[in-house]
């Protein structure tokens, strides 16, 4: 059974922690984590982690417009039922395509467009590192957008999901 | 007021037992007026070090939070040997396990004891202009350790990962087959 970490960080100084609630334009820490077990698996499980995989080969060998629409291709394959690695390759793959997009002019808002429902605060996450390096290309992709709260709030989200991967590898 | 109130003197006991110097009148001032209204940065400072230290871990007092002064003196050390294992990362993503993560574990100590250096402008309720551009260098600072922390992290990333899933999901389909099948 998915077993779920939640770790909520609150925005308030540490004297004023338990008084002051979070004001609009505050960055946003909470954080929502999950482990993604492995599971039972299947011929569909198989071609769809194979066509990942081939997505990400076919970006390798092209530049420009054709590997973001590789990876795009990859990213609009119907992900088959009871497949939670699913949500790590997708992870790995729009922050892929974010960071493609960031490299074209004002493409910072189209990769904060991708990355934000996929790592909306309200979300649980997948405790992998997929998740921190999204978090962190997000974070990048606001600072590069002019919202620094939400920059602020992605990095650290970013350092807990690392700093609780650390913990988990010290168990 | 000239009498120092229990904070200032619990204040005080503190960074005695840190080995630090005794708080000065303008740091006091600080912590109070940070009381008050807290800055934008010093905010970050308690979630950067809330997340960084989450709860099940913390000892000590119930939240195990930093006070104002603690954050920003006794951090401005751990970012310093925190950019020390940054300038030294190269040769340790070629390490295996506690190596890579004391690189990992340098960074995310910087990326929250970055923003501890100390301002002891008052607060305000509107940034000046050098409030505003000392916040974009510590997101820049905290982007950048966050950065160098994920890059550190061991593991294959993007296509050489789906691969290597694709590989070991094949092979445990194969395995489950080979057992239905006895």
């Amino acid at each position: 059974m998915k077993r779920v970490l939640v770790l909520v960080a609150m925005l308030a100084c540490a004297s004023a922690c338990d008084e002051e609630p979070s004001r609009p334009g505050d960055p946003d820490a909470t954080l929502r984590t999950h482990e993604i077990q492995a599971s039972t698996p299947t011929a569909e499980g198989l071609a769809y982690i194979e066509a990942i995989a081939s997505a990400h080969r076919q970006a390798d060998g092209s530049s420009g417009a054709t590997r973001t629409q590789a990876l795009e291709a990859g990213l609009s394959i119907p992900v088959p039922a009871d497949l939670p690695e699913a949500e790590v390759l997708r992870l790995e793959l729009a922050t892929r395509l974010a960071e493609e997009t960031m490299a074209r002019p004002g493409g910072e808002k189209v990769a904060c467009d991708l990355l934000q429902p996929m790592l909306a605060p309200e979300r649980s996450l997948p405790l992998d590192r997929s998740t921190a390096r999204a978090l962190v290309v997000l974070g990048d992709a606001a600072a590069k957008s002019g919202d620094d709260a939400l920059a602020a709030g992605s990095y650290a989200r970013a350092i807990g999901v690392m700093s609780m991967l650390r913990q988990e590898l010290e168990r | 007021m000239n009498h120092p109130s229990n904070d200032d003197q619990a204040i005080a006991r503190e960074l005695a037992a840190l080995g630090e110097a005794p708080p000065t009148d303008d740091e006091l001032r600080f912590v109070r007026g940070a009381e008050q209204q807290p800055e934008w940065d010093v905010r970050n400072v308690a979630v950067l070090f809330g997340v960084a230290h989450p709860p099940m871990d913390r000892s000590g007092s119930a939240r195990g939070e930093l006070l104002e002064l603690d954050q920003r003196r006794v951090w401005k050390v751990v970012a310093e040997r925190g950019a020390e294992l940054r300038k030294h990362a190269p040769e340790d993503h070629e390490a295996r396990g506690g190596g890579t993560w004391r690189v990992v574990v340098g960074a995310v100590a910087v990326a929250a004891g970055v923003l501890l250096v100390p301002r002891l402008a008052p607060p305000s309720d509107l940034p000046s202009e050098a409030d505003l551009a000392a916040q974009r260098e510590t997101l820049e600072l905290t982007g950048a350790s966050a950065r160098a922390a994920v890059e550190a992290l061991p593991g294959p990333v993007g296509g050489e990962r789906a691969s290597a899933m694709a590989s070991d999901y094949a092979q445990r389909l194969a395995t489950q087959r080979g057992g239905g099948q006895r």
